[in-house]
Formats: structure tokens, C-alpha cells, sequence
């Protein structure tokens, strides 16, 4: 089994669809990094004049008494500190890079990089089907259930490196704007933690999609098809269920992995779940995929 | 002992709102150790089917089958797989990859190491071009290398579905060697090929199939000679005169492209000398007439008594 997952690991390293992918990240994210660079902490004098005029006029307002809603004014209490708690501090504005924004920056991410693991882990198995590749797999390792279990283990661990590798290619890209048009600040072992913890909740979100894709690829032996099925669920299937069935809505994928990536779904059924809890309902989802796209695959012909 | 061993295979293909089509209908089957097998029939005649039976990638719908003894369809292929190597159609293989990454992925798993690829490569001739993509190869190369990959085992058996699907005269040629070479090495090779000169230049032993039937199987040579009746062709400079003189002695003749052919065998080939002589007609040429297998072939997938 293990020179049949290296095997397959080799293949999938090999292709030129996940080099393209690599370089094309590494491009861009380079392209990002140069433009926060220019970016970070340019204007700081042109803001910070902008926000006191801003204020300065919001105060002004308040002591005239419009509060902008309603508020309630203790007797005795100087009006200026009361339009002081309402309009607040406008003061503390820092336009610059602040490398400890990494782990929202990799959760924002996390959605590119979920449909590019899935694009890899359909691709690698439409691939199979229409070069007729698996024919000659299965001509070589007859059992069926160990060649797809090879091929969704590759397709997992390849998405989770992928994820963990283009994340850190932004990481590498946004150090020249933090050392020299921004600030460390904040990095500290809480946040080395925090930056580990969203680059293993990446990765696995990764993880997920690729086998996603791949069982889906299995399913209509077409790249394509199964591309088209995600598409159709994401797009068509979980917009209906919010608005037809709102009950559903604690099932749905995606509000799944929002609440596993950060916590903040919008749905309190979800919202109210634990990590452990809304790990088992993924991975639930992932093991019933992959459930059906064996029982195809070991009983459908090959022709 | 058998290598192959079909029993009463037959395989239906559902189809939607029509009937189901026959591909094989009740094949019955032997395959001898050692020596090239020819598996012979027309287009749609099941020998891919049947192929594809024995190597577990499609279920049969009635009968069984026997690898090495081991029964695919009760997942035993995998006892055996090592001790065999097979092309089914066209070989499948990454056009992206080169020739040799091709081979090394598929060695991989079976610890066969980069000597093992080289030697498959030289076996087939591909040693030069081992490092080009196989996109860039034409047919033949790809059938070339498919029959390495089928190689890097070094396997007991050979299954091959139209090996020289593709391939020139002297890629033909080249391969014909290789598999007269493999079957002379004890090894079993089982060639399922619709062209015949391949197939009777290569095998020792040949069945043919037609609508998903066994017609008839054995040694080349008996399977040419079956149910021929023994005749000579007779070259003459006067067919006409020649073909007076033998009816007078009794002997049966026609007259096929300006040869004498006459229904004897060729243990009388000196009374139709002395007959033609002896009538002041003098022979260019004597020869007995053999059926070569397309003749066979086509008459026994033709006939309506014979074929299915």
C-alpha cells in the first residue's frame, strides 16, 4: 500500500496542473506582497488629518445635541464628556502593515484555496478516467477499494500541503512590507499558536475539498461534471435551502466550514457548536462521499 | 495445465430502453502454458470483453474465468497479478509524462527499479526516446511502450488486446519477433488480434470467435487444415487443355487466375505430372494448396452453419 501512495504521490506531483497552480500562487501572492508593501503606512499624515477634521466635526454635531440616536444624559453630566463616549476616539488610525492580520489574511484565503483543492483532487482522478489511465492502474492492482483509497489519501494530503504551502507563500510575501512599511507587533507566541491552528484548519478545509472533488470525480468518471456538481451545490442547492428550508440551513457545507475555520457562522444553530462537533458533521459529509464513490467503483464496470 | 480457463462466460451490456446487447455469449475456453495464443475474430466478436473479464475490470453476466487459477470476479486477480502483464486496447498512459516516468510509476509500487525499466525499454526498442513525452509519440511507440510496461514485470503471462494496433511494417515485424521470442522463453502469451497474417505468423496455437462464440480452436496448423478437402495448383502455359486432359483421367479441376487447381492431394501429384505429359502438356509449376488463415477465418465466421 505504501509504494502504491507513493506511487501516486509521485503522479500527482508530477502534473503540470499543480505546478502551474504553484507558480501562478507564487506569482501572485509575490504581486500582492509588492502592492501592500507600496501601501502600508502610506497617507498615515493625510488620514490621521482626515479622521481629526472628521471628529472634530462629528463633536461639534453632538454638542449642538444631535446625538445622531437616542441617549441618555445623566443630570450634572457634562455634555462634552457625553459626546466623548458617543462619537468616541477617531484618533488611534494606522494605515500600517500589520503582520499579525496573517491568520484573518489565510482564512480569507481559505475559499480560493478550498476550490483550487477541489479542482486538483477532481482533476486527478478525471484525468484517470479520460486518458484511460485507470484501466491500466487496475491492471496492475485489481483490488479497487486499496487503489481509490490510494487515491483519496494522495488527494488529501497533497490539498492540505498545497493550502499550507500557498499560505506560505503569502506569508514570505507580506515580510518585506511588515520589516520595512510595517510592524511585527502582536507576533508572539499566542499568535505563533494562532497562525499554526489556522494553517491546520486550512490545510483541512483543503483536505476536505480535494476528497470532495475527487469522489465526485469518481462518481461521474469526468473532471468536469464533478467541477459542475460542486458549482451547482454551492451556488444553486444551499441558496435554495436557506430560502426554502431555513431548518436545513445547520447542515449546509460551507456554514460548516465557516464556523470550523472561524467560528462566526451566521446560523446560532451552528454558531453554538463545538469544533469537536462541527469536525464530526465534515467529516460525516466527507466519509459519506467517499462511502458512495467506492461502492461505484468497485461494482460499476470498466470500459 | 490451463492458464487461462473460461467456462460458459457470458457478458450482457444493459441498455437504456432497449435490449440488452450480447457481447459474449457462452465462451468456453482453454489456454495452454507456454507458447503464443492467438485469440482471433471480427470487430464486435468479444475478445475485448472477454479480456476485460479476466482482468476483473467488467463483471460477467453468466460463467466464470481463470487466471493462473485464480478467479477474478472473486477478487483473486490481485494473487496472481504479479505474475502478469497485460495491455487491454490502446495502452493508457500519461501524455504529459515521459516514456520512462510512465514506466517508473507504474514500477513503483511493484519495487521493479530503474534497471527493471531500462531493460523493458530495450526489449521494445525504445531506449532512445524513453525521455520524450509520450504525447509526442506516435501509435506504434505508444503500443511499444505499452508492451514495456506489460514487460516490467517480467511476467508469466501476457495478455495483449491488438498489439500492433498501429505500428508500421517493421514495428509489426520487430514485435512479432519479440512475442515469438517471449512465447519460446516458456511464457504464455495471449494475443487477442483481428489480423490474421500476425496472428498466423506468431502463434502456435489460435482460437476464433465470432458473435461472442468460440468457433473453433487448437494448433494453427490443424485449425488451416480443418474441414479443407487436400488440392493442387497446377502451372501450365495451356490451363484449358491441361484441365481437357486431367477430366479425361478422371480428376476434378478448376481454373482459378490461370492456374490448374485440381482436387487431389499431393501424394497423386505424379499421376497428374504423368497425364499432362503423356498429353504433350508440360508443367511450369506444382504445388499443394493450404488455406491460409483469413480463408479459415472468414469462411468459418461466415458460414451460417459454422458461425453462431
Amino acid at each position: 500500500m505504501t509504494g502504491l501512495v507513493l506511487s501516486e504521490l509521485r503522479r500527482m506531483w508530477s502534473r503540470r496542473l499543480l505546478r502551474m497552480m504553484l507558480l501562478g500562487a507564487a506569482l501572485l501572492t509575490v504581486l500582492i506582497g509588492i502592492i501592500v508593501y507600496f501601501n502600508s503606512g502610506r497617507n498615515q499624515n493625510d488620514v490621521e488629518q482626515q479622521m481629526s477634521v472628521q471628529h472634530q466635526q462629528a463633536m461639534d454635531s453632538c454638542l449642538r445635541g444631535e446625538f445622531g440616536g437616542p441617549t441618555t444624559r445623566l443630570e450634572g453630566e457634562e455634555l462634552e464628556l457625553v459626546c466623548n463616549d458617543i462619537v468616541g476616539n477617531f484618533g488611534n488610525v494606522d494605515t500600517r502593515f500589520h503582520y499579525r492580520q496573517m491568520p484573518e489574511i489565510w482564512l480569507g484565503m481559505s475559499p480560493l484555496l478550498a476550490i483550487l483543492a477541489l479542482a486538483v483532487g477532481a482533476s486527478f482522478v478525471g484525468a484517470d478516467w479520460q486518458k484511460g489511465t485507470m484501466t491500466t492502474a487496475l491492471t496492475w492492482e485489481p483490488r479497487r477499494i486499496r487503489l481509490l483509497g490510494a487515491k483519496f489519501f494522495t488527494v488529501a494530503a497533497s490539498a492540505f500541503v498545497l493550502t499550507i504551502v500557498i499560505e506560505g507563500f503569502m506569508a514570505v510575501a507580506m515580510l518585506p512590507a511588515a520589516a520595512f512599511h510595517g510592524t511585527f507587533l502582536g507576533t508572539n507566541g499566542a499568535w505563533m499558536a494562532d497562525l499554526a491552528e489556522t494553517a491546520l484548519r486550512t490545510g483541512a478545509i483543503g483536505a476536505l475539498a480535494a476528497v470532495v472533488g475527487c469522489a465526485l470525480a469518481t462518481l461521474g468518471r469526468n473532471t468536469a461534471a464533478a467541477l459542475a456538481v460542486a458549482f451547482v451545490y454551492f451556488a444553486v442547492v444551499e441558496s435554495l435551502i436557506r430560502g426554502l428550508r431555513p431548518k436545513w440551513t445547520p447542515w449546509l457545507l460551507s456554514d460548516n466550514v465557516a464556523q470550523f475555520l472561524s467560528g462566526s457562522s451566521p446560523d446560532p444553530v451552528i454558531a453554538a457548536r463545538t469544533t469537536l462537533e462541527v469536525v464530526l458533521v465534515l467529516v460525516g459529509y466527507c466519509a459519506l462521499f467517499i462511502a458512495a464513490a467506492m461502492a461505484f467503483f468497485k461494482r460499476r464496470d470498466i470500459t | 495445465m490451463a492458464v487461462i480457463e473460461i467456462e460458459g462466460l457470458v457478458k450482457n451490456y444493459k441498455r437504456f430502453r432497449k435490449p440488452p446487447t450480447t457481447a459474449v455469449a457462452g465462451l468456453d475456453l482453454e489456454v495452454p502454458e507456454g507458447g503464443v495464443y492467438g485469440f482471433l475474430g471480427p470487430n464486435g466478436a468479444g475478445k475485448t470483453t472477454t479480456v476485460r473479464c479476466l482482468l476483473a475490470l467488467i463483471r460477467p453476466s453468466g460463467g466464470s474465468c481463470k487466471l493462473l487459477g485464480a478467479d477474478p470476479q472473486r477478487g483473486e486477480l490481485h494473487r496472481v497479478i504479479e505474475r502478469v502483464g497485460s495491455i487491454v486496447e490502446t495502452p493508457a498512459l500519461f501524455p504529459g509524462f515521459t516514456g520512462r516516468r510512465n514506466l517508473e510509476l507504474l514500477a513503483r509500487p511493484h519495487r521493479i527499479g530503474r534497471d527493471g525499466v531500462t531493460r523493458a525499454l530495450e526489449r521494445v526498442g525504445l531506449t532512445d526516446r524513453a525521455g520524450d513525452r509520450v504525447k509526442n509519440y506516435s501509435l506504434g511507440m505508444k503500443q511499444r511502450l505499452g508492451i514495456a510496461a506489460a514487460l516490467l514485470k517480467d511476467p508469466e503471462v501476457l495478455i495483449l488486446d491488438e498489439p500492433a494496433n498501429g505500428l508500421d511494417p517493421a514495428g509489426i515485424r520487430e514485435i512479432r519477433q519479440l512475442l515469438k521470442s517471449l512465447g519460446a522463453e516458456g511464457r504464455t502469451v495471449f494475443i487477442s488480434s483481428h489480423i490474421l497474417s500476425e496472428v498466423q505468423q506468431t502463434c502456435d496455437h489460435v482460437a476464433i470467435l465470432a458473435r461472442g462464440k468460440l468457433i473453433t480452436s487448437g494448433p494453427v496448423q490443424d485449425v488451416l487444415s480443418a474441414g479443407t478437402s487436400a488440392r493442387l495448383v497446377i502451372v501450365v502455359d495451356q490451363p484449358q487443355q491441361a484441365q481437357e486432359l486431367l477430366a479425361a483421367a478422371q480428376i476434378t479441376t478448376t481454373i482459378d487466375e490461370g492456374y490448374v487447381i485440381a482436387d487431389l492431394g499431393p501424394e497423386h501429384a505424379a499421376v497428374v505430372t504423368k497425364t499432362l505429359a503423356d498429353g504433350g502438356v508440360y508443367l511450369s509449376g506444382l504445388w499443394p494448396k493450404t488455406d491460409d488463415l483469413e480463408s479459415v477465418f472468414l469462411r468459418l465466421t461466415q458460414d451460417p452453419e459454422v458461425a453462431p
